[in-house]
């Protein structure tokens, strides 16, 4: 069954044909979620609340491209969990705290499966680790379009039907994203790639 | 590396879209010309590529469990919006059904205590009337004799003399043949008609002729009424005495049953039901959504 004959039948109150759509999608939902929010409970219940809302309001989807109004629904649930992470500063800070420690081992698995040297490794994860602590201090609205366009690979085009904003709004928030995250990798200088000081050197 | 860090807001435009290539080739000329000659805008495009290149790096995180809904996930919040509503439906309707029963017990003592009193009238007047059902049986018994010698065309008088009849006499003194009488009176017509029938009472001559039964038998009864009597005893012969007071009973008992009682018995049925089945409900939405 193609993609539109299962919106068809999602939109008929048919659960399992929206679970199969839900099981081609989950992977880019959650992860658009995960470097959304930087944590993957809040992650995880964005996803989930996204796909409840997205089963409910499927009989609102006008044709076009389901991923795009899928994701905005996704993108959507991330402002709401943040806004209820804002209203609940101190377990917040924990769950930072908490995502830095998951944030370590996960990268340490991933560190072990690798075959370069092991210098090479500790600066590449050094740097991942920089990336994702400026990724994630970024304001939300920057931080989508940088998600939506650097991390998933969107074009401009389907970024803004993302994030519900003209292409020109996404062109200066993704500059303006690019921009910060330069800067603050910059404050950590030694996290840029050797590669890429050694070059500045011979500039 | 400090210049980079305060690159113009419009630099910074340009040298995103000349990333995704997004440029056109007017801007994109002008740009190029540009960075031949300054380094540092140079480098700011080379440490911006470096961010992009690590940002479409970031390893995918993994599915911490499958997002795919239940059932109970997806109408999860339907069920929540239900709950206050079976819950304020089953309170209404315990409400009703309380009151219904309150109803019941209340018209359920009013009809037993009207029961009761006529039922000890009833036995009352059997007793009374017992003993005198022997001489009784025999004037009629005279009547149907006299009666016989009669023309029967004397039947609109009849009709007229038992239409006269017909309230019930409750309270009146009288035999067992006027507990009878009244406990049919809620229909006269049929009684009036079995007695015409019967052609045992021609009403025209009893009334012309009253004195001779009452007189003898029942001296302080009223001429037609004890006509009327002598007539429905008559026909009320086969039963024995004793038997009048049990059948009276019953019928007084259905007589005096008010009419709502089993209209309440239904709905106090209906909503007892109405109630459990939706405490039921309730609790099950309260477990599921718990």
């Amino acid at each position: 069954m193609d993609e539109e004959s299962l919106i068809h039948a999602a939109k008929r109150g048919d659960l399992d044909a929206f679970n199969r759509l839900v099981i081609e999608y989950q992977s880019r939902a959650y992860n658009l979620a995960y470097r959304f929010m930087s944590d993957p409970a809040s992650a995880a219940d964005a996803t989930q609340d996204a796909f409840i809302s997205a089963f409910r309001g499927i009989g609102k989807f006008r044709g076009g491209s389901f991923r795009s109004w899928l994701l905005r629904i996704v993108v959507n649930a991330c402002y709401d969990e943040l806004r209820r992470r804002k209203r609940r500063p101190a377990s917040s800070l924990d769950e930072l705290s908490d995502d830095g420690d998951r944030l370590t081992v996960e990268t340490g698995t991933s560190f072990s499966h690798e075959s370069k040297k092991p210098e090479q490794e500790v600066e590449r994860f050094e740097l991942r680790a920089a990336i994702e602590q400026c990724l994630d201090e970024l304001p939300p609205d920057f931080k989508a379009v940088a998600v939506l366009v650097d991390v998933q690979g969107f074009d401009y085009k389907e970024a803004a039907r993302v994030i519900s904003k003209p292409i020109g709004t996404v062109k200066s928030r993704l500059a303006r994203a690019r921009g910060r995250l330069r800067e603050c990798l910059n404050r950590r200088g030694e996290l840029l790639p050797s590669r890429f000081r050694l070059d500045d050197e011979t500039i | 590396m400090k210049e980079i860090n305060h690159l113009p807001a419009r630099d910074l435009e340009l040298l995103s879209a000349y990333l995704d290539g997004e440029l056109s080739e007017r801007a994109l000329a002008r740009l190029l010309s540009r960075l031949e000659h300054e380094p540092g805008l140079k480098r700011a495009l080379d440490e911006m590529k470096a961010v992009v290149q690590q940002l479409g790096s970031l390893p995918e995180a993994p599915l911490p469990r499958s997002f795919t809904l239940t059932p109970e996930t997806a109408g999860i919040r339907s069920r929540s919006r239900a709950y206050p509503v079976f819950q304020f439906a089953t309170a209404l309707a315990a409400v009703v059904f309380v009151a219904l029963v309150g109803l019941d017990t209340f018209t359920g003592q009013l009809s037993m205590a009207s029961r009761a009193a006529v039922m000890s009238d009833a036995a009352e007047e059997a007793l009374v009337a017992a003993p005198q059902a022997e001489p009784e049986l025999g004037v009629s018994e005279t009547f149907a004799q006299t009666d016989d010698q009669r023309d029967g065309a004397d039947v609109l008088a009849e009709e007229e003399i038992s239409g006269i009849l017909a309230p019930p006499a409750i309270g009146a003194q009288g035999g067992p043949e006027e507990a009878l009488r009244a406990a049919t009176s809620p229909s006269p017509q049929p009684m009036a008609e079995k007695a015409v029938g019967g052609e045992t009472v021609a009403g025209e001559g009893a009334v012309e002729q009253p004195a001779e039964p009452s007189t003898d038998e029942h001296a302080e009864t009223p001429p037609t009424e004890s006509m009327n009597a002598v007539a429905e005893t008559q026909e009320s012969d086969a039963e024995p005495p004793g038997d009048v007071d049990l059948a009276y009973a019953q019928e007084t008992a259905e007589r005096w049953s008010p009419a709502p009682v089993p209209i309440l018995r239904v709905l106090e049925i209906s909503f007892g039901a109405l109630v459990v089945i939706l405490g039921g409900l309730t609790l099950w939405i309260r477990y599921k959504r718990t």
